[in-house]
């Protein structure tokens, strides 16, 4: 009986070491496999450029040389004004836009998601105008802010923040009314101030749903931004595009889209590990 | 789940949501009267109603080439609500038809691809990175890529929304088999079903109820590509009255176009919602609201890990 | 509960699964299904591999009511998933008719604990799929599934969704769709388990009923002592992967709640109680022999 019990004992050492291997083996097929579907794209991508003409496509080759040149500089950007800055600089505007808006529309709509928890009236009253929003009126009013406002950066910093309080609203929203209630009037008999309450219950209950609704919102609001500066604007990737577009540089279209595309997963990246440490808490 | 049973959808009493409508026009008119300039074109930076319901929406029979009891402005006839009528009519036909065509196309790749991709953990893991970096790839971002690559015509902008949307639905259709309880499809195994009958029979109906969310974010997501499209210009539909209004800065105009947009928006949506609920009557009574998050969010739910 | 053996009146000859029919008579020696030393092992998300089956080698003979009892998690589930072809085994074999089992097939119906139920489906079409998939013309699988149907007493809600049905009408209905398939061998997973105990009572009679009528094989994995004994003409005990137990029932049927008093029957059930780890150990074999001394551990 004894000697079973060593031989069992030492079994699961072994086991857990094979077991630890296999899973790492497995998690390595899974990376491998992603790499091979990632490469086979950038083969389509490849192929279609050689036979498409080079106005239309060109090679990832030429597009990652294009960044490189002109990372710091591009002359086609200072003669259009915009001083003597390449992808980076022009990047940089719109990375300070969104994040901006983010954060602002973020703060915004988590108290506005607590809110309407506790003031089922109101929310009932405009809750239907706030969905029917969607993101179809935010494109449609964007032209109109630049005949109104002009060539300035604070309307798209007011689109991106609009935009994520709704959508920030709506999950805190959630979030506050799938708390339960017990937690709070505990809190509450306990005598602990509304700040306290806020602190401890509110926001590590809430925040979770509040930050998967600013994932989302962010994921969109990269799109927002580029486009809006698209139609006008002091800077930013957007009115980079229009530029190269106007000169019919499509390595420098491709060069900028995918440089926004990698700082939007660089961002949702973040986004996630920041909720994942804060959640830890709770 | 949650701790407490979700709270009954209380619906506003009528006149409060009517009250809310009208504070939101009454500020409207407000601010009209009191920002009076007028813009260059001639049009009053904040238009008031009733500039928007008499010059704009008439000055919109420009686009009307005659016939069918309406003369042609361009041509020197007048300007009449009827060939205002008219000229909406026809360009909404074209922008209706583009989205209809995009979405249709969009929902077609999305599922088909997205279902082949779900039966198979090796398949998923080969299309995974590649469908999150197109995720991340703002669409709006490529719009004026689309226009680039196809010029300002039907084509573009019809590739341009059918691309959204099968990226939105692939990842939907993902997420909805995932949450398909395993024993519907272990059950087609063990009584023989081939991997077809299979899609046919479980997959495809199952999964039904939690696509009808994402076909309404791709819809919603359609209708956004199309007016990015359509304001960057177009050769046929409402963005051709939405180009020329914005190159002359024609306030009334553009947010007469605008509330055109918006409205056929929300009717074809509401439209969808209505028409696919008989498609889920079979759901079990839990809460089958569909999340209008995801709507607004014009991103697809994040899937399921 | 009503007596086995084929119903008065009109009878409905079940649907054949394609199967040879000679080579059922030629080999009415061998057992109906044999399973050699298999092995099932995978790999836990937290690393250990596990082995849920460790070598089990048993036989099923055409026609026998065996019960698979055990406790959480040791294999009982794993062997039927291994019979059924829904896991891979990694090691031994299960052969059904001498035939490899490897994957899951229409000759091996499964109710499962899940709910089973197709909700896009109405009742109907749940107890004709089956059917469907084998091509089997309309007209015919709907007589065939009205007739399963009218036999567990839900003929009437026939075109209702499934949804409007209670979870014992649901278990009802998978059970009927299986039977209305008529697979060579019926694999039960702890069916009524989620359901009430005069639920429970009644699907064991359901059961019984259409095993008398068709005399299937049946496997059925069950957590529940009582339910096994009612209805069981064999009881597998399955530990940690292996069978530790192999009892056949000579309890007689129809089962009266007398026989189930039955000091037999009182026998078997410490016995079982015992290898559950419930009860304390027996000084008695269950035929009522004292046990040796060595025995005793």
């Amino acid at each position: 009986m004894l000697g079973g019990e060593r031989s069992d004992a030492g079994r699961g050492v072994k086991q857990r070491r094979a077991g630890r291997s296999r899973r790492v083996l497995g998690i390595l097929e899974m990376a491998a496999l992603g790499a091979l579907g990632f490469g086979a794209l950038l083969v389509l991508w490849q192929y279609l450029s050689t036979v498409l003409p080079p106005s239309r496509l060109v090679p990832p080759s030429l597009v990652v040389e294009e960044l490189q040149q002109h990372l710091g500089y591009h002359p086609a950007f200072e003669t259009f004004g915009f001083g003597h800055l390449g992808y980076l600089g022009l990047l940089l505007y719109t990375i300070r836009n969104v994040v901006l808006g983010a954060v602002v529309g973020g703060s915004v709509g988590f108290f506005a998601g607590l809110f309407f928890a506790r003031a089922p009236l109101i929310r009932a009253a405009v809750e239907p105008i706030l969905l029917t929003l969607g993101t179809v009126p935010l494109l449609a009013v964007m032209p109109l802010l630049v005949i109104w406002f002009g060539i300035v950066s604070y309307t798209q910093v007011l689109l991106v923040a609009v935009y994520t309080a709704i959508v920030v609203t709506q999950y805190a929203l959630r979030g506050a009314e799938n708390l339960p209630p017990v937690y709070e009037r505990r809190a509450r008999t306990c005598g602990a101030s509304s700040w306290t309450r806020l602190r401890t219950i509110l926001l590590p209950g809430v925040l979770p749903e509040a930050l998967a609704g600013l994932r989302i919102a962010l994921a969109f609001a990269w799109g927002l931004e580029t486009y809006a500066e698209t139609l006008g604007a002091p800077g930013g990737s957007g009115q980079g595009i229009v530029i190269l577009a106007n000169v019919n540089a499509i390595e420098g279209l491709l060069a900028s889209i995918l440089l926004i595309g990698a700082v939007a997963l660089l961002a949702d990246a973040i986004l996630v590990t920041g909720t994942r440490v804060v959640t830890r808490w709770s | 789940m949650s701790g407490r049973p979700a709270s009954p959808r209380r619906r506003a009493p009528l006149f409060l949501r009517l009250g809310v409508i009208a504070i939101v026009v009454a500020a409207w008119e407000l601010a009209a009267h009191v920002f009076t300039h007028i813009g260059t074109s001639g049009d009053p930076t904040v238009p008031s109603i009733e500039f928007l319901g008499t010059n704009s929406i008439r000055r919109l029979a420009d686009f009307w080439n005659g016939g069918l009891g309406a003369p042609s402005p361009s041509a020197g006839g007048k300007e009449t609500y009827w060939g205002a009528v008219l000229a909406v009519g026809q360009a909404s036909a074209a922008s209706l038809e583009r989205v209809f065509v995009g979405v249709t196309i969009g929902l077609l790749l999305g599922i088909v691809v997205g279902v082949l991709t779900s039966t198979s953990r090796r398949l998923r893991a080969i299309m995974a990175p590649s469908m999150h970096f197109l995720r991340m790839v703002p669409f709006l971002a490529l719009a004026p890529l689309f226009e680039v690559w196809f010029g300002k015509t039907d084509l573009g902008a019809i590739s341009f929304i059918a691309y959204g949307v099968s990226v939105v639905t692939f990842t939907g259709t993902i997420g909805a088999v995932s949450v398909l309880p395993r024993v519907f499809i272990e059950r087609a195994a063990t009584n023989g079903a081939s991997r077809w009958a299979t899609y046919r029979h479980v997959i495809l109906p199952g999964i039904v109820p939690a696509m009808r969310a994402t076909v309404l974010t791709a819809l919603g997501l359609a209708w956004t590509l199309d007016v990015a499209a359509e304001i960057l210009g177009t050769q046929r539909g409402l963005g051709v009255m939405m180009d020329y209004s914005l190159r002359f800065s024609y306030t009334g105009r553009v947010i007469v176009v605008a509330l055109i947009f918006l409205f056929y928006a929300a009717v074809t949506y509401y439209l969808v919602q209505y028409l696919t609920a008989v498609m889920i009557r079979w759901q079990p009574r839990h809460e089958v609201e569909v999340s209008q998050l995801t709507a607004i969010g014009g991103a697809a739910p994040p899937p399921t890990a | 509960m009503t007596a086995p053996g084929p119903p008065g009146g009109q009878r409905m000859d079940p649907v054949p699964v394609a199967t040879q029919l000679e080579h059922r008579a030629e080999t009415t020696a061998s057992a109906h299904i044999r399973i050699r030393d298999a092995r099932v092992s995978f790999t836990r998300a937290d690393g250990p591999n596990v082995d849920a089956l460790a070598g089990v080698d048993l036989q099923v003979e055409r026609g026998e009511f065996v019960c698979i009892i055990g406790r959480s998690g040791e294999g009982k589930t794993t062997l039927l998933n291994a019979v059924a072809g829904l896991v891979p085994l990694s090691g031994g074999e299960v052969l059904v008719d001498d035939r490899h089992v490897t994957k899951p097939g229409a000759d091996r119906g499964v109710i499962f604990q899940a709910d089973s139920v197709f909700p896009w489906m109405r009742v109907l079409a749940n107890v004709e799929f089956g059917l469907r998939i084998r091509g089997i013309p309309r007209r015919r699988r709907r007589e065939v599934a009205m007739e399963h149907l009218r036999q567990v007493e839900l003929d009437g809600v026939a075109h209702a969704w499934p949804r409007e049905l209670s979870g014992g009408m649901r278990a009802r209905v998978a059970v009927a769709a299986v039977f209305a398939n008529d697979p060579e061998v019926l694999l039960a997973d702890e069916p009524f388990g989620a359901l009430d105990y005069v639920t429970r009572r009644r699907l064991q009679a359901v059961i019984l009923e259409q095993w008398g009528r068709t005399r299937k094989t049946v496997l059925f994995v069950t957590h529940d002592v009582e339910e096994a004994l009612v209805l069981a003409s064999r009881i597998i005990v399955v530990s940690r992967g292996q069978i530790v137990e192999n009892l056949p029932i000579e309890l007689g049927r129809p089962r009266s709640e007398a026989m189930l008093a039955s000091k037999e029957a009182v026998a078997i059930r410490a016995l079982l109680l015992e290898h559950l780890g419930i009860a304390a150990p027996t000084t008695k074999r269950h035929d009522g022999a004292p046990l040796a001394a060595e025995e005793l551990s």
